[in-house]
Order: structure tokens, then C-alpha cells, then sequence
């Protein structure tokens, strides 16, 4: 009796450590949520307080929708810094941008990489072994490195500032992932029917697309997410590479800090909202995730 | 009927016909293609373009042209090792590598462990808790933290206050600006460590820990001689890619401090950006960008020598 009893104190104990430290690593994200819906006033507050005395949705029309703002709204409660520090128009075209250019490189990712990976997958050819430990290493270069020439040959390109030059980037960014996920998936699709239809007289062409890319969907769609969790968050190429008609999401986040202080609240609605896509992938694929985070580093 | 295994037939087919016999080894080159073309054009040629220049120096009133930039020798390398903002902020970095991935692997180790316990329950709650700061953008989780660390009205000071201590000025002063940088590393990636460490665990077969316990191992024991070379490849991955990532840590720098207050966290990567992109010593910064890929090309080399595993790949 007195042992069962230890035992589940021990499991007690061991939920509210775990709680304890969950929560810890979430609560700065709860912050963030809150301080959306704060006043000025409120997020000013010192000492300050988690919970809003009410929620105001205000950051998020001045986010989304300025033109829906009624000017009889902005009392002293929910103006304050705001207006002396200038606004940053709607986010909207900016979203509208974030989801061209990750639209656009996903997809020519997937059509450059499938081949690739069929080929890794299907086919022991010279090098092969050292070809795909080269593109997985490409992965382990700090982009920092090649910003400056890529922007000189960028500008050569006439690429600077459109949503075509973010997108070839990114495919260079995504290829790697593509090429070693899709490999994966590849391996675990049985040979023997490509072989047979080969032997009818078929060819490679008609084994990927009516063969492998069916049987594949569901890797390749986790791919397809894994890749929008690689650049929907990515900042430092759609920061030299945009300009502020072109700018992505994150660029935008780092507009919020202006002369005379940071637009907190409306910064914070804009955040809550570009986690939205990220929170629903991580709930799709948590563990197809490890798989693309550390791709092919262990045979 | 006598019956002919398919791969037989299939390489028969190639070697009569010759013709088929290329298409057949031209296939794969062809299918890789692509890739190498996109990859050599985007990642190699850069780098290589970034070699030629960094034996030149830019000259702004000759326009962004590369046959304007005259060439100045070694210059640019016997500046950036007589640098002393540079090698302060390579300093910097390496600090943050070895504080923040030793921090953080004890950490996901711990939590990792936690979570593997058999009588936990509701384990999917708790890891999209623990998951989440993954998810937010680094720039964005920079913004928010400079939110938090604020003296006056961030929630860190109150926590700080509510046990009594005096409120620490964690942006604005140069002993506590690069401390605040490494607890937001440590936040961020802290999760990636423990979904890694748990999908190891998770993987361990029973067999050599109930031999353990017959045999009145301890706990400790356990964990070293059984569990730590059983998941050699996780810890390996962990310790490469959060030591490459080290140097991609830009985002949070720039959102957070901009590198100030002074130089107390320009890390290298930007102190390569401000050279690069506001200073525009283009020449000096490519001279940079080599010298930092070096050093990334060498820590992973040195780690993957002191794991010598053969299986892993990188």
C-alpha cells in the first residue's frame, strides 16, 4: 500500500517538473499572445502584468486592415505611442509575398529534386555515394558566406528586389532537404513494379510519374511542409535580396522598430500570426520533422 | 516455361543493345543534372567569386563593377587577423558555441529523459509546449525577447524583482548583453536537442538495459556505459549541426541588440554583414566570409574525427 502510494507521488512529482519546465519554454509565446491584445498603457505597465484588463483586438486591425480602423477608436486608451512613431501599412501585401516566393520555390524545389532523388535512390552510378554527401554538406555553409557574391550576381541578373530572385535562392536552400527526404521516401517504395514495367518496355519517365510520385505522395507532401518550415521563417537572404515592395514576413518584423520606439503591439499581432502556419505543420509532422532537421547524417 | 529473374532480363536487354547501353549510364547523370547545374551556379560559383574578391578591394566612386575593384594581394586577410573587432567577435562566438550547445545539450538531455519515463502521460501536450519557441521565426523570437529583457516593464525584471534582486539592464549594458543573446539560443534550440535526444531513446532496444540492471548497474552507469554509446549518432548530429548553426546565429543579433551595446555581441557573422552590407567593404567582407567557412568546415571535420563513426556521412 505505502509503496503504490511512493510510487505515485513519484509520477505526481515527475508531471509537475515537466509541466514547470513546458511551460517555461512556452510562456514567453503566451507573452506574445497577450501582448497583442494589450493597450499601450498595459504593455507599459510597470510592474507588468501577463492578462490584459480586456482584450482589444485594435493591433490586429492595425496589422491586417488599417482602413478599418475607426478613427473615433483611437481613444487616448489605445493610442499612445503609436501615432507619434509612425505605423507600418497593412502586412497583407507582405503575406501575399511570403506565399508567391514559398509557393514558387517549394515547388520548382520539387521538380528540380525528385529527379535527383530518383536517381540517388534507383541508380549506382560513378560518385554517386560522393555526390550526395556534397549536396548534404552544402547544408553545413553559413549563408552569410555567399550573401555578397550572390548579390553581385544578383544585381547582374537584374534579380535584386523580385520575387523570382528570393526564389531561386531558396531553392538552393530547400535542395538539400528535398534531395535527401525524397531519397528516403524513395528507398521504401518497392522496386519490383517499376522493373516490370521497364521489362514492358516502359520508360524511366513513366515509372516516376505513374509508378514512384503515387505511391510517394505522402513523403512528398511532408517534404513540401518540411521546406515551408525551412524559409517561411528565413531572414537574412529576403533581407538583402528584398526590396520594400518585395519584402517578406520576417523582413517586416524587423520594420516594427522605428526612430522613436518599437510598435510592440502591433509587431506582437503580426508574430501570432506568422506562427500560425509553423504551429499546424510541427502538429502535422512532428516526427517526419527530426527526419528533415537532421537529414541523412546517419545512414 | 523457364522463368528468367526481371534484373536479368533488364541488363541482358542493355548489353545487346548498344545504344541502350549509354542511355542507360547517361540516365542517372542526367536526372542528377539539375541539381548539380542549380547547386554549382548558386552555391560553388559564389564561393568561388567570393575568393577572387577577396584579393580586391571595392572602390565605391567606380560603381559596383568587378573589374573596378584593382587588386590589393593579401591585404584583406592580413587586416581581418589584425582586426581586433574581428577576432573580438570571433571570440564572441565561440563563446556562445561552447556555452550555449554545452547548456543546451544537458538541458535537452534532461528533458529528453523526463519525457522517455514510462509514466508519463499526455506526452503530446508537452511536446508541443517544449516544440514551440522552434517554431517562431529567429527574428521574430529576437523582437520578442527584446520585449522581455526590457529593465522597466519586461517580464524578466519582474520575475527578477519578485524574489528581491535588483532589476538587471540586460540590453543596455555590455556585461549582460551577450549572456541575454546565449539565453535566447539556448531557448530556441534547446527543443531541437530534446525531439533529437527522444527520437534516440525512443529507439534504444530494451535487451542491454534489463542486462544492465540484472547485472546491479546503477543508474549512472546505466546511462554512461548503456544509453551515451548507444545513441552516439543522435548525440553526433546534435553537436554538428547546432555548431554550424552557431554560425548562422544572425537573426536573433539583429533583432535583439544590432550587436551593441558597442561590439559586446557582434558575433562574427555580423560583423561579416555590417563590413559587407553597411560599411560596403565588399573585398574585405569576402575575406571574412572565407576565413568563417573555413572555421565551420573546420569544427564539423574536428567533431566528426573525435566521433569516428564511419556510418555518419556529413
Amino acid at each position: 500500500m505505502r509503496k503504490v502510494w511512493k510510487r505515485r507521488l513519484g509520477t505526481v512529482g515527475l508531471h509537475i517538473i515537466i509541466a514547470a519546465i513546458s511551460l517555461s519554454f512556452a510562456f514567453p509565446l503566451l507573452w506574445m499572445f497577450m501582448t497583442s491584445f494589450k493597450t499601450p498603457r498595459e504593455y507599459y505597465r510597470m510592474p507588468p502584468k501577463l492578462l490584459p484588463n480586456h482584450f482589444v483586438i485594435f493591433h490586429y486591425k492595425e496589422a491586417f486592415a488599417p482602413w478599418a480602423i475607426n478613427p473615433n477608436e483611437l481613444s487616448e486608451s489605445t493610442y499612445y505611442i503609436e501615432e507619434s512613431a509612425g505605423r507600418v501599412e497593412s502586412v497583407v501585401p507582405n503575406i501575399g509575398n511570403s506565399l508567391i516566393i514559398i509557393t514558387g520555390s517549394v515547388g520548382l524545389s520539387l521538380i528540380i529534386g525528385i529527379w535527383a532523388a530518383y536517381a540517388l535512390s534507383r541508380f549506382k552510378f560513378r560518385g554517386s555515394e560522393n555526390m550526395g554527401v556534397w549536396i548534404l554538406s552544402t547544408r553545413m555553409m553559413p549563408p552569410i558566406v555567399i550573401a555578397i557574391p550572390l548579390f553581385w550576381v544578383m544585381r547582374r541578373l537584374y534579380l535584386t528586389g523580385t520575387h523570382v530572385g528570393l526564389i531561386f535562392i531558396y531553392v538552393m536552400i530547400q535542395l538539400p532537404f528535398v534531395i535527401w527526404m525524397m531519397k528516403g521516401f524513395f528507398d521504401e517504395v518497392p522496386k519490383v513494379i517499376e522493373e516490370s514495367v521497364l521489362v514492358d518496355g516502359g520508360s524511366r519517365a513513366t515509372c516516376i510519374f505513374k509508378v514512384v510520385i503515387p505511391v510517394a505522395i505522402p513523403g512528398i507532401v511532408a517534404t513540401a511542409l518540411f521546406c515551408i518550415f525551412l524559409t517561411w521563417t528565413e531572414f537574412l537572404f529576403a533581407s538583402v535580396f528584398t526590396n520594400s515592395r518585395s519584402a517578406t514576413l520576417p523582413v517586416v518584423l524587423s520594420w516594427f522598430r522605428q526612430d522613436r520606439g518599437i510598435l510592440w503591439g502591433q509587431m506582437s499581432a503580426v508574430m501570432v500570426v506568422s506562427l500560425i502556419p509553423l504551429m499546424a505543420i510541427t502538429m502535422v509532422l512532428q516526427r517526419k520533422m527530426i527526419k528533415g532537421l537532421t537529414a541523412g547524417a546517419i545512414k | 516455361m523457364q522463368y528468367y529473374p526481371i534484373k536479368m532480363e533488364n541488363s541482358m536487354l542493355s548489353v545487346v543493345s548498344r545504344k541502350g547501353y549509354l542511355k542507360k549510364k547517361a540516365a542517372p547523370y542526367m536526372y542528377m543534372a539539375p541539381t548539380m547545374i542549380w547547386l554549382l551556379f548558386f552555391i560553388v560559383y559564389p564561393l568561388i567569386f567570393a575568393l577572387v574578391m577577396a584579393f580586391k578591394r571595392f572602390k565605391l566612386q567606380r560603381g559596383l563593377s568587378f573589374w573596378g575593384m584593382p587588386w590589393v594581394g593579401f591585404d584583406n586577410f592580413i587586416t581581418a587577423f589584425t582586426d581586433p573587432y574581428f577576432l573580438l567577435s570571433l571570440y564572441k562566438t565561440f563563446l556562445i558555441l561552447f556555452i550555449a550547445v554545452s547548456v543546451e545539450f544537458g538541458l535537452g538531455m534532461l528533458i529528453a529523459h523526463l519525457l522517455n519515463k514510462k509514466n508519463v502521460k499526455a506526452d503530446f501536450l508537452w511536446m508541443v509546449l517544449i516544440l514551440s519557441p522552434m517554431m517562431l521565426p529567429l527574428i521574430a523570437s529576437g523582437n520578442l525577447w527584446r520585449m522581455l529583457f526590457d529593465v522597466r516593464w519586461g517580464a524578466v525584471n519582474a520575475v527578477i524583482m519578485f524574489f528581491g534582486f535588483k532589476p538587471i539592464d540586460f540590453l543596455g549594458t555590455t556585461k549582460w548583453a551577450l549572456p541575454a543573446v546565449i539565453i535566447v539560443e539556448i531557448w530556441q534550440w534547446t527543443p531541437f536537442v530534446v525531439i533529437t535526444m527522444l527520437a534516440g531513446l525512443r529507439s534504444i532496444p530494451e535487451e542491454p538495459k534489463e542486462a544492465a540492471l540484472v547485472d546491479g548497474a546503477s543508474k549512472w552507469q546505466m546511462f554512461r556505459h548503456i544509453i551515451m554509446p548507444l545513441m552516439k549518432g543522435q548525440i553526433l548530429i546534435v553537436l554538428l549541426i547546432r555548431s554550424m548553426d552557431v554560425f548562422k546565429t544572425f537573426d536573433i543579433v539583429y533583432a535583439l541588440t544590432f550587436g551593441g551595446p558597442g561590439q559586446s555581441t557582434t558575433v562574427a557573422t555580423f560583423y561579416l554583414y555590417r563590413q559587407a552590407f553597411t560599411q560596403f567593404k565588399l573585398g574585405y567582407g569576402a575575406a571574412l566570409s572565407w576565413i568563417i567557412f573555413i572555421i565551420v568546415y573546420f569544427i564539423s571535420f574536428v567533431i566528426l574525427k573525435v566521433f569516428k563513426t564511419e556510418e555518419a556521412v556529413v
